[in-house]
């Protein structure tokens, strides 16, 4: 899972049939530097959300096939936002 | 799976139920390719540590015995320094 800082939320007028009450968030990855402190992130990704994850809240993505594991359907994510993150501590 | 280094905790309230009881660590591997990860942990590593970390869901999902978990990186071996020639 990376870390990553929700920035956004997107809005779907048309989606696809397994989506259902989705909630997605624009969230920027973290790199090394931005555990560092710098302010660079990796390119954005839009995340699904069950947690009710709030802008500016640091967050656990979860990436890849196990993305989409928590759904009992079979669902296109391949990013899940797995746990909001209330602290971390890092040292280089 | 890779070597990485342990290099911090993360700390959760609202987290994937399958998550409740684990420990969330930050690893970061030593190839650039894979940035740091937050990996489960079930071995006690701790920070300052080498580790190997591996990538296969199915087990992580064994390891919280929750086949719904999207658990996907854990901490599979804690490096030995005196005994291993990569360290």
């Amino acid at each position: 899972m990376r870390m990553g800082t929700v920035v956004g939320r997107v809005t779907l007028s048309v989606r696809n049939k397994r989506f259902v009450g989705e909630r997605l968030l624009l969230t920027l990855p973290w790199t090394k530097d931005t555990f560092d402190g710098k302010e660079t992130f990796a390119p954005s990704i839009v995340v699904y959300d069950e947690l009710g994850a709030n802008i500016g809240q640091h967050i656990a993505i979860s990436e890849g096939r196990e993305a989409a594991c928590p759904f009992p359907k079979p669902t296109p994510v391949d990013a899940y936002c797995a746990a909001l993150v209330d602290d971390h501590f890092y040292k280089k | 799976m890779r070597i990485a280094t342990i290099c911090g905790y993360a700390t959760s309230t609202i987290k994937h139920s399958s998550f409740e009881g684990w420990r969330l660590l930050l690893a970061e591997p030593e190839s650039p390719d894979v940035p740091t990860q937050i990996v489960i942990d079930n071995l006690g590593a701790a920070i300052g540590q080498k580790v190997i970390i591996s990538s296969d869901g199915s087990e992580a999902r064994k390891i919280v015995g929750n086949e719904l978990s999207p658990a996907r990186w854990t901490v599979m071996g804690i490096i030995d320094p005196e005994r291993s020639l990569v360290v």
